[in-house]
């Protein structure tokens, strides 16, 4: 009896990250993809231990060379390491995901924030030009502005178009949650108590509406891997010189290679399904941890 | 609910410009004039500048995005650069049936698919089944699409020789006809599926889970209706709302897919179409065909959101 009633305390006392941790420790799929990103992490952090060559290094006398002793993945076309690039481009797809989730965070939390709190004209205009974001093809949009901005590619008009491009979602989602917080209780009476409208947002606000814009950032950080992937397949992505998942299997466009030379092109598919695969566990693992109310329904 | 798709109609208007008045100047700013990449490097710059004179492309740029406007509006959207004498509307005409061959099948496919296995998994809920179509749709959700598409050629066009690896015909071919496009077909088609399937997999399948743990359901199923009718007629009826939400937000993602799904497979449709304006800068083209996939997704959108609130009478818009 007593113990029980110790536990029941521990119960309250513990805090609401203890607590998602406890339900998201749960989900073998969610740690398996927590397993999997930490190790791809790690893979980027240590590129420069883990690659046995020069990534951007050309061996004139072998180029597109199978897996041997010398090269474990082989060479490419230009006669560079896969495995080390492989490695490298690990980097490019962790730094563009990072980003791009930072910034769709920053730009839909504030247009949402705005939007919901202020009302009126200012939630007509954020929200419309938020309509319009939607509306844009985003592949042929994001093709555009790159074709544009950097003929040759840039990492960084890379990040910022996926960036851009992506918010709207977690814009929404954070107008809808404070519009449905904005009159509780305990925020109009914050308000009467005299706090200012930046205490409210950022005290009693945002707190209480992150939980599912954290969700989709997580799940939207595999959309933008993808994205950059894609956009560095067709050409338009990080520059050829930056080892990238998707400018080495683009690769494949070459039909002998596609056919004949498959370590040139399947091992970097690979590793981009991997990682959107950890991340979109992870942020499914993240969504049943966060939101009760799901967890519930899954009991009946 | 007669205002409400009023409104809807009129909010495409400021949409539409937007995204018309972005692509237009974004693809004005690129270094280089247009002509660039069309006229012969021993032009005169005179012979040049008579040109864009002609063209109307040494106003300024407000100036061009007015007549621009005025033309498109009377349904004329320009000539291509690259191919002088086709104008955007024809090559938009052109291209835009093998893309709706290609979409629409794998829209129909996919949904037709993926609601049965949702259905499915959310009864079976931690089944094998369940886990294994769980498993299958994060798969589907998380392999890029290209990659897909370069797997699929590999194995079913490279090794077994089973389809063509490209095109939409046969080369020399004396128009093989319907069975040789079909067979074209398959694979871009399989490879879009897919990609869809696996979303509408998750999506249907949550649809239908946060019904069943309606007390209408416990309702049903207390009263002693049958399984099979409290699946199919309380449950499904209900998940319908969702799930026709999707599809119709969908259409955005389903062109971006079929940009890259016809880059590969050179399917002779808009996005290959849109990709190649791109490369070569022919402005007229890609504004045209921004502006219409834009108009597809917008009534997408639209159509999703007004069968919603048919469907659902609850939902009250003010």
């Amino acid at each position: 009896m007593y113990d029980e009633n110790v536990e029941t305390t521990k119960e309250i006392k513990s805090s609401p990250g203890t607590l998602v941790w406890r339900r998201f420790r749960h989900n073998r799929m969610a740690l398996i993809g927590l397993g999997m990103l930490s190790i791809i992490v790690l893979i980027s952090i240590l590129a420069p231990l883990l690659a046995t060559h020069d990534p951007n290094k050309i061996y004139m006398d072998k180029f597109r060379q199978p897996p041997n002793d010398e090269h474990i993945l082989g060479t490419d076309s230009l006669g560079r390491d896969v495995w080390s690039r492989l490695v490298y481009g690990s980097r490019v797809s962790m730094t563009v995901g990072i980003t791009a989730v930072a910034m769709y965070l920053l730009i839909g939390v504030t247009i949402g924030t705005l939007a919901a709190y202020f009302g009126g004209v200012v939630d007509m205009v954020l929200m419309r030009l938020t309509d319009i974001v939607m509306s844009f093809p985003f592949l042929l949009f994001a093709l555009v502005i790159v074709a544009t901005l950097e003929g040759e590619g840039n990492i960084w008009v890379v990040m910022g178009v996926i960036g851009l491009l992506g918010w709207t979602t977690n814009a929404r989602l954070i107008r809808g949650q404070i519009l449905s917080l904005r009159d509780k209780d305990y925020v109009q009476s914050a308000r009467a108590l005299g706090a200012s409208h930046f205490r409210i947002i950022f005290k009693h606000l945002l707190p209480n509406a992150m939980a599912p814009v954290l969700v989709a950032s997580t799940l939207s950080m595999a959309f933008a891997i993808m994205t950059e992937a894609a956009l560095s397949f067709l050409g338009m992505g990080v520059p050829p010189t930056m080892a990238s998942w998707g400018s080495m299997l683009s690769e494949a466009n070459s039909r002998l290679v596609m056919d004949r030379m498959p370590w040139l092109w399947v091992p970097p598919g690979i590793a981009v399904l991997v990682s959107v695969l950890s991340i979109n566990f992870v942020g499914d693992g993240l969504r049943d941890a966060l939101d009760p109310k799901q967890k519930n329904n899954k009991e009946v | 609910m007669r205002s409400y798709i009023l409104q809807r109609f009129l909010l495409m208007i400021p949409i539409l410009i937007g995204v018309s008045l972005f692509t237009f100047f974004l693809s004005r700013m690129a270094p280089g004039d247009p002509l660039m990449h069309y006229t012969d490097p021993d032009f005169t710059q005179e012979m040049r500048e008579e040109m864009m004179e002609k063209m109307g492309l040494n106003k300024p740029i407000y100036v061009q995005y007015i007549s621009w406007l005025r033309e498109a509006l009377k349904g004329n959207l320009g000539v291509s650069l690259r191919y002088r004498s086709e104008t955007v509307v024809h090559l938009i005409r052109e291209k835009i049936s093998p893309t709706i061959a290609l979409t629409l099948t794998s829209l129909i496919l996919a949904v037709f698919i993926a609601i049965p296995i949702g259905i499915y998994s959310a009864v079976k809920q931690y089944s094998i089944g369940d886990y294994i179509f769980t498993l299958g749709s994060f798969l589907g959700i998380s392999v890029p699409s290209f990659f897909l598409a370069l797997g699929l050629i590999y194995i079913f066009s490279l090794k077994l020789r089973w389809f063509p690896m490209a095109g939409m015909q046969t080369i020399g071919s004396r128009g093989g006809g319907f069975i040789d496009i079909l067979r074209h077909l398959v694979l871009p088609v399989t490879a879009l599926t897919l990609m869809r399937l696996a979303a509408f997999v998750r999506y249907s399948r949550g649809a239908m889970l946060e019904v069943i743990s309606q007390d209408y359901i416990r309702t049903a199923r207390s009263k002693g209706v049958t399984e099979k009718i409290v699946i199919f007629k309380h449950a499904l009826r209900n998940a319908a709302i969702p799930i026709v939400t999707m599809v119709g937000m969908s259409i955005a993602r389903l062109f971006s897919g079929a940009l890259i799904v016809e880059t590969v497979f050179s399917w002779p449709g808009l996005g290959k179409l849109s990709y190649e304006a791109v490369l070569q800068r022919d402005y007229p083209v890609l504004m045209g065909t921004t502006l219409l996939v834009a108009l597809m997704v917008v009534v997408g959108n639209m159509v999703a959101d007004i069968t919603y609130s048919l469907i659902d009478p609850q939902i009250r818009y003010d």
